[in-house]
Order: C-alpha cells, then sequence, then structure tokens
C-alpha cells in the first residue's frame, strides 16, 4: 500500500549550500529581463558558446531546486563585473557568478584545477619568485618553459610575464623605515595588491610620495592578496582565508582612524562590495566603508586643491583606459581632471572598453584569444590617440595595453606624483 | 455533422480525460468534448499538491486513505508529473498542540508515513522557516504539474482511440424516452454537432449541473471559490502546510520554479461569474508570512482563482472545508430514471484517477466491456523510463539547466521532441523553453498559445510572457493564418494581464512597466490589434530628399519625399 | 573637500544625460553621476516626441498640432513649440550623423519586426530607407533561428497596412545551423570587425582564412532578393561601424540595405548610450556610473551634498537634476500600496490603487502616470496641488533640486509614445535652469 510512498526522511544537504541557494534563487526577484548586463559583457560579443550574464545569473539561478546544477559556461567569464555594475536593478551578479565559479571548481580536470590554483594564488608564487627576482625572471620569460607552461597547464605562451622587480615595495618601505607614524590625522592605510609590491613598486613609491607631500602619513600593514583572482577562479575558500588576515589588519588600523587607500582598482572593488556581499567576517562592513581608491580619496580632502602642481617631467598628452572595475565603483579616471587643468596633460579618454585582460583570465590559453579579441577595440584607440603613452589604474589591463600595443603604461598617480611640485 | 461514439465525456479536466483514457484502455469508443482548452477549469487553477492525505486526516480519514494510496501511484505511473518535494506539517507558537498530536495519530492511522523533527532540523531542511516553529514532522506530500498530468492522459486516451475535442461547448443532452442518446455541441467555430453515444459521462467539474441544465435532475454541487497567488522564484523546496484545524492561508507548495500560496474557501453561486479581491491575495500572504516571514516581501508574479465542485448531499451550507470531500459517481438511471447518464463530482485532483476508475467500472458495466483497470499500473506517456539528463545535452546541445527542465518538464518524450533538428534556441528564457518543445506543443494542441502555455510552461515565469509572447506566437506562422497569430497574441497578453493585476508591487511593478514599454514602443503591438483605421501615409515623414536608392547606399526618391 | 560642481545630475537615462548636455552647453561644471547603466541600452534607439493620442488608433502625423491637446497635468504641455524644436536641436547636435528626422517636424513611420508601422520623431541614419512614406518596394526580411522575427509575417503586416509600396519578407540563414548564445551581440561584433569564419560555421576572429562576415551577409541576402529597391534586416549591423557595414552590403547587392528596430538585446539602444557618452565626454561633464546616491544632505531646504554608498564619499552641487527615471529606471517604485520617489522622499503623484490598471492589457494605464508634480521651473512640489491641477499651496521640496524625465507624472510614456520628447524637453530644460542658478 503506502510501501511505494518515500518513508519522509531529512534530505542529506549541505546547510551553507542549502543557505546559498535559497539567496541566490531569490536574487532572481529583482530582475526584470531588461537585458542591460548581456548588452555590457564583452565576452558574449567574441564567443559563440557564452550565454551571457542574464542566463548564467538570475535565469539559471531561478531555476536551481536544492542541489546546484550550474552550466559550464560561467568558465568563460572573465569577471569584469560590467554586468553587476550595469543591472539597473542590483541583482546581485557578481555574486551569483562567484558561487558558481565554485561550483565548477569541482568539475575541473586535474591540470586545469591546478592551473587555476596557481593562478587564483599567484600572491603566493610571486612572494616565493620575488626572492629571486632575476633567475624568475629569466625563468618566466625562456621559451621553452613558456611553451611547456602552455601545453601541459594551459598557461599561454604569447604572453611576456611581468617582470619581477629587483626590490619589492615592502622591502623598500621596509628599509625606508617602516610605518612611522606620529600624527593622529590624516593617517592612511596603504593595500598595495601583489602587483605593485612585486612588480611595480614605482606605483607605492609614487603614492607614498603623493600623499606625504600633501601632509599625510602612511602605514603599510600586512596584508594578503584582495581575492580577486581567487574569487574569478572560484576559489572562496583561498579567498576567505585572505580576507580574514586584511579584515583583522585593516580594522585595527581604521578603529585608530585610519583610513585604508589602494592604487589597484581591483583591490578597492574587492574590498569594497565582493568582501561584504560574501564573507561573513566581524568588521568587514567597515573595512568596506573606509577603503578608498587612492586618487578618489585625495579629491576628498582639500590638500590636493590647495597643492602647486607643475608639468615638468610629464608627458603632453597620454590616454586614459578606465579599468572594468574601476567604473564599477565611479572611481576611473579621476586624476584627469587634475592632470588637465593644472599640469597640462592633454588626456584623450579612451571610452569605456573592456581591456579584455581580467587578470588571470588572459593567461588562460584557452582564453587567449577571446581576451584580445575583447581588447582589440582599445589597441585601435590607443594606436589612434596622440602619443604612445597610456594610463591607468589596473595593473592587469596595463599588462594587456602593454602586450597589444607596445606602449608604455603608467599609474594615474605615477603621473600626480610627478606632477606635484615639492614645497 | 453525427459523429457516434459509445462514450461521451463532457469536461476536459483531470477527471474527465482519466475517464477517457481509462474507458478507451477496456475498449470503449470515446470521444470527450470540452468547451473551453483542457485544464482551464479547476484542475488547471489548483494548488500544485498532490497530497499525501495528512491534510485530511483528522476531518476525513476515508479520504487521506484514497490520497495515500493514489500518491504512491501517481508517483509510479505520472513520474514526470511529481516532483518529490516531500512535505511537512509545523505547528508555531500559540497553535494548538492538542491538534499537532491527533494529526500525527490520525496520519499512523490512515497509513500515512510521519518522522517528527526538532524545529533545528525543520529549519535545516527548509531555511526560511519562521522562528517561531515549535512542532514539526514530515509527511510525503509531493509537488504534481497538473497541466501535463492532463496532457498526459488525453495524449494516452488519444493512443487508444479516443478523439479529444476541445473548444466543443455541450448546450444539450438529447433524451429521448427516458434515455440518454448524445449531445449536442457548439463549436468555436459557430457550428452545431451532434454526438450520438451509448452513454455520457458528465465530468464538468462545477459546471455539472450547468451541463445537465434541462434535464429534470437535481445535483446538488457546491462551488466554492480559492484565491492562489504564485511567487516569482521558491522560498521552500519542500510543502508547507500549517498544522491547525482551519483550512485557509495554511499551504504552500513549491511548484516548478515557483511557489503557490493557498488557499481560501468561499462557498460561490455561478463559477463563471464571482468577486476576485486583492484582499483575499493580501491575507494569503499575511498568514503564509507566519510560517515562512520572506513571503512579506517576496515578489510576486500572478495570482488566480479556482473553484472547488464539492458534494454535500445535505446541502444545507456550512463550512465547506469540513464538508467530506469524497468524490459521488451518480448513476442517473437509479437515480433520476434516466439512463445512460452517470456525473462525477467532488473529489480531488490526487484521487482523480480512483474517481475515473469507479465511473469506468459502472459505465464499463453498462457497456460490458472487458473488466480490470490498468491505469494504476501502466505508466503514462512521458512517464516510461529514466531520462539521462546529461546525455541529453550533450547531443542536443543545450545548456545545463535548460537541458534539466527540458527532461523534467518531457520526461521520456524529451529526445523525441529535441530531436528536431537544429538550430533550437530558447524562446521563453524565463522557464527555459526551447523552439523545439514549444512546436511539440503547437502540434499537440493548434494555435492556442494557451494550452501551449500550459504545457510547456512558457510565460509562467518571471516576465510573464513579457519578452517571449511575440515569439511564442510568431512559432505559429508556418500553419496559421495572419489573423489566427493576432488573435492568440493577444488572447494570451490578455489572460496573463488579468493574471498580473493582484501583483503589481515591487519588483513586480517595474516588470509591467518594462513589458508595457515592449509592447508599445517595441513591437507597437496596439497598432495592430486595435481596429483598422487607414493611414495617410503621405502625411509622415519620408526622410531627407535624395537621389534613387536603388543603386547605393542611401538614396532617396522623389516621390514618397515630404 | 570634494570639488562642487555647478550642476549634478542624478540617473544617467536619456533625460539626464541631456540634462548634463544642456548645462555643459552653458559652461558650467557638470557632474553626471548614475548607479548603474542606462535601460536605453534595451530600447528600440527609436526617439519619438508624442506619437499616439489618447483613444486614436493612428499614429500622429504632426505631434506640434496634438501637443496643445494634451492635459495641463502632462510634462509635454506647458513646453512650447520652440523651447521643444530647440531641446531636440541639442539633440540632434550630440548625436551628429547617427541620427535624422530633424529635417521636418513630422513623425516618421517605421516598421516593427512585427511589421506594425510605429511612429517616432528622430530615427537611427540605418532605418532611414525603410521610412514607410517612401516609395520604393520593399523585402524585410528575418534571420533563421532567432526568435522573434518572421521576415513573410512582418512584411504581410505591414501590406494589410496598404502602404504606397509593395513589401515582400524573407528569411536569411547566415549562421547555418549554428546559432552563437548570443547571436545579435555576436553578429555585430563580427560584422564591426569583418572577421573571418571558420569550418565551424562561425565567425573565428583572426584563427580562419574563411570568408568574411559581411560578404557572407551580403552572398545570403542576395540569396533572397528578388528585385526590391530597398532590404530590411533587424538591427544587428554592428555597435560601432554601422555605416561602413551597411555601406558595403549596398555595395555587394546593389540596393539600399536598413535596419528596423528590434526588442531588446537592441544594438540601437546601445549605439545611442555610447553615442550619447561621447557627446558627454567631448562637452566636458564627468560620468561617473557606480555611484548608489544613499543619502542627502540639506541645509536650509537646499541640497548641500549627496552622500555615495553610505556616507563615507560625497558629491557637492550647487543645482542637482534628478533624473533617475520612472518605474522601470527605479527612480519610482512601488512600497505599500503606494508609489514612491526612493531617493530623496518627494511626493508622488499617482490614483488610487484601485484605478491602477484596465482590463484591456494595450489601454493607457493609470498607474503609469505616476510620477513627480512640478514647477515651471521643473522643481518638485511637496503637496500634490488642486484637483485642477493647479498648485497654489504648493512648494518645491527644495531649492535647488529640479527633476526631469520619467520620473515626471501626468504622462504614459508607453501608451502615448512619448519616452523620448518628456525626455528631451525636460532634460534639457532642467539643464539649462540648473546651470544658469549654478553659475549664479
Amino acid at each position: 500500500m503506502s510501501s511505494d510512498v518515500p518513508e519522509p526522511a531529512v534530505p542529506d544537504v549541505d546547510q551553507s549550500l542549502r543557505l546559498e541557494v535559497a539567496f541566490l534563487r531569490g536574487q532572481s526577484d529583482p530582475c526584470y529581463k531588461c537585458s542591460t548586463c548581456d548588452s555590457v559583457c564583452p565576452v558574449a560579443t567574441v564567443d559563440e558558446d557564452f550565454p551571457g550574464p542574464k542566463f548564467q545569473g538570475p535565469e539559471q539561478w531561478r531555476l536551481q531546486r536544492g542541489t546546484i546544477d550550474v552550466d559550464a559556461s560561467i568558465d568563460a567569464c572573465s569577471n569584469c563585473l560590467r554586468c553587476h555594475a550595469a543591472c539597473p536593478e542590483d541583482v546581485a551578479l557578481a555574486e551569483m557568478h562567484n558561487v558558481a565559479r565554485e561550483e565548477r571548481v569541482a568539475d575541473r580536470s586535474r591540470l586545469k584545477y591546478l592551473r587555476d590554483r596557481l593562478l587564483a594564488n599567484y600572491g603566493t608564487l610571486a612572494r616565493i619568485g620575488s626572492k629571486a627576482p632575476r633567475l624568475t625572471n629569466w625563468l618566466a620569460n625562456n621559451r621553452v618553459l613558456r611553451g611547456l607552461g602552455e601545453t601541459l597547464l594551459g598557461i599561454t605562451a604569447e604572453r611576456e610575464a611581468p617582470e619581477f622587480a629587483h626590490e619589492t615595495f615592502r622591502e623598500w618601505w621596509g628599509d625606508r623605515g617602516g610605518n612611522t607614524i606620529t600624527r593622529t590625522d590624516k593617517r592612511v592605510a596603504y593595500f598595495h595588491g601583489d602587483y605593485a609590491n612585486y612588480h611595480t613598486p614605482e606605483v607605492g613609491k609614487a603614492l607614498v610620495q603623493v600623499y606625504e607631500t600633501l601632509g599625510y602619513e602612511v602605514a603599510v600593514p600586512p596584508q594578503r592578496c584582495s581575492g580577486t583572482p581567487m574569487f574569478a577562479n572560484g576559489f572562496l575558500d583561498d579567498a576567505e582565508r585572505a580576507a580574514r588576515v586584511n579584515v583583522r589588519e585593516l580594522s585595527e588600523l581604521i578603529e585608530e582612524g585610519y583610513d585604508v587607500v589602494a592604487t589597484c582598482t581591483s583591490c578597492s572593488l574587492a574590498l569594497r562590495e565582493e568582501y561584504p556581499s560574501l564573507f561573513d567576517i566581524d568588521g568587514i562592513e567597515t573595512v568596506a566603508e573606509h577603503t578608498f581608491d587612492a586618487v578618489e580619496y585625495l579629491l576628498e580632502g582639500e590638500e590636493l586643491e590647495a597643492a602647486s602642481l607643475g608639468d615638468e617631467g610629464l608627458p603632453e598628452s597620454i590616454s586614459y583606459h578606465s579599468p572594468c572595475h574601476a567604473s564599477a565603483q565611479g572611481v576611473d579616471g579621476r586624476s584627469i581632471p587634475v592632470l588637465e587643468d593644472r599640469a597640462d596633460v592633454a588626456v584623450t579618454d579612451l571610452g569605456d572598453d573592456c581591456s579584455g585582460m581580467s587578470g588571470t583570465y588572459g593567461w588562460k590559453a584557452e582564453r587567449y584569444d577571446s581576451s584580445m579579441a575583447i581588447g582589440a577595440d582599445l589597441f585601435d584607440e590607443m594606436t589612434a590617440a596622440p602619443g604612445e603613452r597610456a594610463m591607468t589604474e589596473c595593473p592587469t589591463c596595463a599588462m594587456q595595453m602593454e602586450h597589444g600595443t607596445g606602449y608604455d603604461v603608467s599609474h594615474p598617480i605615477e603621473l600626480l606624483a610627478d606632477a606635484l611640485v615639492e614645497e | 455533422m453525427t459523429r457516434r461514439t459509445d462514450v461521451l465525456v463532457v469536461g476536459g479536466g483531470v477527471t474527465g480525460v482519466g475517464v477517457a483514457r481509462d474507458l478507451a484502455m477496456r475498449g470503449a469508443d470515446v470521444v470527450l468534448v470540452e468547451r473551453d482548452r483542457l485544464a482551464e477549469g479547476t484542475t488547471g487553477r489548483m494548488h500544485g499538491l498532490l497530497h499525501s492525505g495528512a491534510r485530511y486526516a483528522v476531518a476525513d480519514p476515508e479520504s487521506a486513505e484514497q490520497c495515500i494510496r493514489e500518491n504512491a501511484i501517481l508517483r509510479d505511473v505520472a513520474s514526470h508529473c511529481v516532483e518529490d518535494t516531500g512535505g511537512m506539517f509545523v505547528s508555531l507558537a500559540g497553535d494548538d498542540q492538542e491538534y499537532f498530536q491527533e494529526k500525527l495519530a490520525a496520519c499512523e492511522a490512515a497509513g500515512i508515513p510521519t518522522d517528527q523533527v526538532t524545529p533545528d532540523v525543520a529549519r535545516q531542511i527548509e531555511p526560511e522557516l519562521a522562528e517561531t516553529v515549535e512542532r514539526a514532522f514530515l509527511v510525503p506530500d509531493a509537488a504534481i504539474d497538473p497541466f501535463r498530468l492532463v496532457a498526459a492522459n488525453a495524449a494516452s486516451a488519444e493512443n487508444h482511440g479516443a478523439t479529444i475535442l476541445t473548444g466543443h461547448d455541450v448546450t444539450d443532452i438529447d433524451v429521448s424516452g427516458g434515455t440518454v442518446e448524445g449531445v449536442t455541441v457548439a463549436t468555436e467555430s459557430g457550428d452545431t454537432e451532434e454526438i450520438e453515444a451509448a452513454h455520457v459521462v458528465n465530468a464538468a467539474g462545477p459546471w455539472v449541473d450547468a451541463v445537465l441544465d434541462g434535464l429534470s435532475v437535481d445535483v446538488p454541487v457546491e462551488p466554492a471559490k480559492g484565491a492562489m497567488a504564485v511567487t516569482n522564484s521558491r522560498p521552500v523546496d519542500t510543502v508547507v502546510n500549517r498544522c491547525r484545524p482551519k483550512g485557509e492561508g495554511d499551504i504552500l507548495v513549491p511548484h516548478e520554479t515557483t511557489a503557490i500560496l493557498g488557499t481560501t474557501d468561499e462557498p460561490i453561486d455561478d463559477p463563471d461569474d464571482f468577486d476576485e479581491s486583492r484582499r483575499e491575495i493580501e491575507f494569503l500572504t499575511e498568514e503564509l508570512a507566519e510560517m515562512v516571514p520572506s513571503l512579506t516581501d517576496a515578489r510576486l508574479i500572478r495570482s488566480y482563482w479556482g473553484v472547488r465542485p464539492l458534494y454535500d448531499p445535505d446541502a444545507d451550507g456550512g463550512d465547506s472545508t469540513a464538508t467530506s470531500r469524497d468524490f459521488a459517481v451518480l448513476d442517473h438511471e437509479a437515480r433520476d430514471g434516466i439512463a445512460g447518464l452517470t456525473t462525477v463530482l467532488g473529489g480531488k485532483l490526487t484521487t482523480y484517477r480512483l474517481m475515473a476508475e469507479r465511473v469506468a467500472d459502472e459505465v464499463g458495466d453498462k457497456l460490458d466491456l472487458q473488466r480490470g483497470c490498468r491505469t494504476g499500473t501502466e505508466p503514462l506517456p512521458g512517464s516510461r523510463g529514466e531520462v539521462d539528463v546529461r546525455e541529453i545535452m550533450d547531443r542536443y546541445e543545450v545548456r545545463s539547466p535548460v537541458g534539466a527542465r527540458t527532461s523534467e518538464r518531457l520526461g521520456d518524450r524529451t529526445e523525441d521532441v529535441l530531436d528536431s533538428g537544429s538550430p533550437n534556441p530558447v524562446v521563453c528564457e524565463c522557464e527555459a523553453v526551447t523552439a523545439a518543445e514549444i512546436r511539440d506543443a503547437i502540434d499537440t494542441s493548434g494555435p492556442d498559445l494557451g494550452a501551449v502555455r500550459m504545457q510547456t510552461r512558457a510565460t509562467m515565469g518571471t516576465c510573464q510572457g513579457g519578452f517571449c509572447s511575440h515569439r511564442l506566437a510568431l512559432l505559429l506562422p508556418a500553419e496559421y493564418d495572419q489573423e489566427t497569430v493576432w488573435e492568440e497574441l493577444e488572447a494570451l497578453l490578455a489572460e496573463r494581464w488579468r493574471g498580473q493585476r493582484f501583483s503589481l508591487d515591487g519588483d513586480h511593478l517595474s516588470q509591467v512597466a518594462l513589458n508595457r514599454a515592449l509592447y508599445h514602443l517595441s513591437l507597437n503591438v496596439r497598432q495592430a490589434t486595435s481596429e483598422r483605421v487607414d493611414l495617410d501615409f503621405e502625411r509622415y515623414d519620408g526622410g531627407q530628399p535624395r537621389g534613387e536608392l536603388s543603386s547605393g547606399h542611401e538614396g532617396g526618391s522623389q516621390e514618397g519625399t515630404r | 573637500m570634494t570639488r562642487r560642481y555647478d550642476v549634478v545630475v542624478i540617473g544617467a537615462g536619456l533625460a539626464g544625460r541631456m540634462a548634463a548636455l544642456a548645462a555643459a552647453e552653458e559652461g558650467v561644471s557638470v557632474l553626471l553621476v548614475s548607479e548603474s547603466e542606462s535601460t536605453m541600452r534595451s530600447s528600440t534607439g527609436l526617439v519619438d516626441l508624442l506619437g499616439y493620442m489618447d483613444g486614436r488608433t493612428d499614429p500622429i502625423a504632426e505631434p506640434f498640432d496634438s501637443i496643445p491637446e494634451l492635459p495641463s497635468s502632462h510634462p509635454l504641455h506647458n513646453r512650447g513649440e520652440s523651447a521643444i524644436l530647440e531641446a531636440f536641436g541639442l539633440f540632434d547636435e550630440a548625436v551628429g550623423d547617427g541620427y535624422r528626422g530633424g529635417h521636418t517636424d513630422r513623425n516618421g513611420l517605421i516598421p516593427t519586426q512585427l511589421g506594425t508601422p510605429t511612429p517616432t520623431a528622430r530615427y537611427p541614419r540605418s532605418f532611414e530607407a525603410g521610412l514607410l512614406s517612401r516609395g520604393e518596394e520593399m523585402l524585410l526580411l528575418g534571420i533563421e533561428g532567432l526568435p522573434g522575427f518572421d521576415g513573410p509575417f512582418a512584411a504581410r503586416e505591414l501590406a494589410s497596412y496598404d502602404p504606397p509600396f509593395d513589401v515582400s519578407g524573407g528569411t536569411i540563414d547566415p549562421f547555418g545551423s549554428t546559432l552563437p548564445e548570443q547571436p545579435r551581440l555576436r553578429l555585430a561584433r563580427a560584422l564591426d570587425e569583418n572577421e573571418r569564419w571558420g569550418a565551424g560555421g562561425q565567425p573565428n576572429g583572426a584563427q580562419s582564412a574563411g570568408s568574411r562576415t559581411r560578404a557572407r551577409l551580403a552572398a545570403e541576402i542576395e540569396r533572397v532578393h528578388d528585385g526590391q529597391n530597398r532590404i530590411g534586416l533587424p538591427a544587428v549591423l554592428g555597435r560601432e561601424r554601422t555605416q561602413e557595414i551597411r555601406d558595403d552590403l549596398a555595395d555587394a547587392v546593389g540596393v539600399s540595405i536598413f535596419e528596423y528596430p528590434t526588442d531588446p538585446p537592441s544594438l540601437p539602444g546601445i549605439r545611442l548610450a555610447d553615442r550619447l557618452d561621447r557627446a558627454l565626454r567631448n562637452r566636458g561633464v564627468e560620468l561617473r556610473t557606480g555611484m548608489e546616491v544613499s543619502g542627502v544632505s540639506i541645509a536650509e531646504s537646499a541640497i548641500e551634498h549627496l552622500q555615495i554608498d553610505g556616507g563615507t564619499r560625497t558629491v557637492r552641487g550647487r543645482e542637482f537634476v534628478l533624473a533617475t527615471g520612472g518605474l522601470i529606471g527605479g527612480g519610482l517604485v512601488e512600497s505599500d500600496g503606494r508609489i514612491v520617489e526612493p531617493l530623496l522622499g518627494l511626493t508622488v503623484s499617482h490614483p488610487e490603487r484601485s484605478e491602477w490598471v484596465r482590463e484591456d492589457p494595450l489601454a493607457r494605464q493609470p498607474f503609469a502616470t505616476a510620477g513627480l508634480r512640478i514647477d515651471q521651473s521643473l522643481r518638485p512640489l511637496d503637496s500634490l496641488g488642486n484637483s485642477d491641477g493647479r498648485h497654489r499651496n504648493s512648494n518645491p521640496q527644495f531649492d535647488n533640486l529640479r527633476a526631469c524625465g520619467a520620473v515626471l507624472g501626468g504622462y504614459d510614456l508607453a501608451y502615448e509614445h512619448s519616452a523620448g520628447g518628456v525626455a528631451i524637453a525636460t532634460g534639457v530644460r532642467a539643464g539649462r535652469l540648473a546651470a544658469q542658478e549654478g553659475s549664479t
């Protein structure tokens, strides 16, 4: 009789997963299918197998039942977050994609998993590599090794590895005397990010120069990767571990009255948006509220207004690329009016195309073509603009821009440093 | 035109098609007539619950036992229509704890397996449950899709030789010398048809007495309306029941991609004309939010009312949820002296198959058909085997969630339907319905987009057809004329609009606003569906004067520029 | 402290962008902040002024004849013809050669993807050859596999209106049996870059040696072309190089190729947003997206600054323009049975909830007229005014705040086809007035 009816039993379900599904499924409620997200997606224009964020986000999450069954196409998402920034209804697209990527990790082949884990935890690799920068640089750009990297791991051989600086930013900071704080106000904690630390310490040095010239004191706390490459590859646990360290270190300083400034706009976006949405760590909201882009922060204060700027040592013209992660938080191009009006630099705005690099994305062999196809318009714009210099706040965009055009690409804070006349 | 058949079944709800199937399987020649489309009546407007019987265990143990038996059978023979969600009964702080115990005991007595769990475990299973849950137990409730169930029964009946005629409205039952000879029907196109039958089964649900109008028989059917509302996304994956005697606003049923809030219970006079008010929907949300607080702010996409065909021989009013929900098979020969006529009423969707079996037994005896009912063991079309979703996805290149939804809907027919050639784009994005599935539904049901909607779930998702109504309509021109296409699109838009009028809140009002911009600004539907007026094209802008268009880019022509 | 802009515009839809442009033209400093992208990207790219009057099914040919007949609560009602023309003139300048229709005051009729004639004041250049008042024989094409397009159906529909030309329909199949997941966006890109196609029947970027996209598309068009003088395609002809693509196709096929508008994703909507962005940049307007206004700081009935993202960032301005949109843009939302303006809590006028909808889905819907009531200077008023529409006892809620576009009440942009008209007319006026106030 009722032997054919299943005995009711408590289903065996991963509880945190269950909660995540419950939340993300409900995120289809604000979606009204306008397709604005799809209209800004750079991958969908170049990859015929890519359905786009509307499907990968609210549509497919609404269809989930208890267990999660995400479509494989999320692997091809570059994590540019343009969809998330563009959505008129505040659908939590970034979170949906991040969790989808996490689900997909289990489906990766061993080698792909290894590759993605390496790329995601680039900071760890870089720390090792920075111990012997010359050797690392030689190895990283050895053609045979690059070829092997592509064949075995799927890391593209088409790109030159970024050079390791002979002295990391933190080493320079330490040699210089480390944190010497005497003030009780106008203090900032600098979140430098892995890239600036290991490859472009001149960006960090420029920030220190600018801030100190304007009368701020800079502290450089212990810090881990902001997590962007980890989100992008679905390693949310790795990201959470790093987040715990960052939140702990930065909270302490914020409590003492510091604000946090970052030069890499992916770092600032991670701290401001992805942290509070993904992780439940004490103090994470406070960190989010007190994190700023380095140039944006200066424009909130009065010192830059009052400072003297000159055009000595500055290029006549430079073009500017707006990183997707910067415009997502409204901090793109903040330096332009300053440089144009007060340092006589003619800045060509390259528009709002995506560079196609998106961190680790452009390093994956199977994504290289898409990455370059997406960046093609930007390269054309750069070539058409006067001069052969460009600037952008995102280090991986800079990498792509250099790769695509051969131009020298700086961070705007470097130009500001050059423009500031020492009193 | 005159047809002849053994049995004429009136009513295309689940009982009607269930009867048609059973009798056809026993060898009878069957014609079923339905005035509108299949499942348009009570069946298509229920809350999607496959009862474990627990809801009736205390007040109507016989019903409860029938339910649990049929529950087991339908999970087997209608597997692709059933989602094994499981169910639970929860008791909140302040609810009658004695009743909780009574309910548990009554379930046991009726053979309904239960499993009592702590409130914490209940919330583990369903994180959206209120903190005020004090007690809970699990039952084998499930979710069932009534449209698929009806479509499968109809398909099976047809496979066994039955004829299903939608858009055929019975205007008269023809009786001669105390014996029913057949019926007269009016068709949608305005024709009249006579159908001669040895026996007529009246399975018209709340309309059984309307069908018998003109005969001197009295069938005390007590129609009672119930309101229901549909959420955009599922807040729960289990059927959640409030454990208390009163039966209103006490059930939340996961249904496909949504959840259904149910229900109310109010006697009405005319199943075709009754009040529908926003207040009833607000009531449902308020009541059910006691169990699932997130319902207060959840997006509702639709509301609808269904009419129960309750049978109460005492016919003295009273609280109809307490009335026995038993069904009745009325033999009019014994009862009213009219031979060849049987009426079936009452019951619930969960026991449709049993009702149909009883009807078929009775009619079968009269017509001397082969004995033995096989509807309890023979799987319905769609439920005949497991589907390998992964394989389907790979072979037909459908995305993972799309493949999953398609196979859930089509069951063992998935491959046949998808095997219709490329390209096969998704047409309804919200519900992941591909063009192949829509075309299959059009093949079955003709140009009626309402029937296509029921079978495929197209337009039943987040945007309620805002983005896909016209895409559905444009799959019709291959076989149907221009006028039909516009009629069907208009009817679809009107039906979807009606369902949304009490869910114009929050996010969904924004949806409706966007949909309107689409219909008016992007598609300009109103220009086509309103009364045609002559357009004087000369009065409008013809562009800037240019040379001839024919050879070049955008030349212009001297005529036609203004 | 952050820079104090002369004019701060909130909302980057058509109205907001026009307000920013108008303010910038006055020579003041302008900041345009937006939380997200504009839903303009989903629009057809057509810019209407006034398309239908109440109860009439024939589209308006001369909008300026009908505007004076609008009720006094309608945002276009008090806009004089010259003011509207001037505002549209600013739009024409901003979009340059990308748009046509400014040579006349009349509306043009364009065929939708369903073949229904739709009225518009301005249209993308690529649509012009498809105007229904021209006499050339027309071929309307759908794309195989793309849901929602059926060339022959559209042609039959259009023919039923007895236009001054013969029209037939056809279907092209540029993709063969493998549609990209996002056919329109992908095809537009492939056309822009004129990508080569690979063996898999897909445009394949640089790696393949097959034929190029434009040539392939031209060949497909030629296959079904039967002598008609103009051929209409869904608007997928690129995002950046539409004219170049059309020229190439016209060269190959020998006749004019035009686009007709589509449902989302809509390339002309995307192009319009891009064009206006360029115009803003050229005018020196600072445009910041990703800025969620979370609060406002007020001093003596004037807005001092906007709080962004919970208050740690601020935007200071002298004059403010609210262009946050209506129910579609999120500038108006339903809450507890009322329609409210969520950013500043401004008073919203709307009918009683029981009166919000009519039974006919395609009729004018009363809820759609919800929005702010404004004074002559486009400042939102703090009360709903008297029944005669006058506001004798109402005051502006803020001295330095104006509003424009769909956040305004008194009109039904969908039914009337007046979205563009209100956005441009009120946007330009709000921007100009704000600039004039803000520079003093």
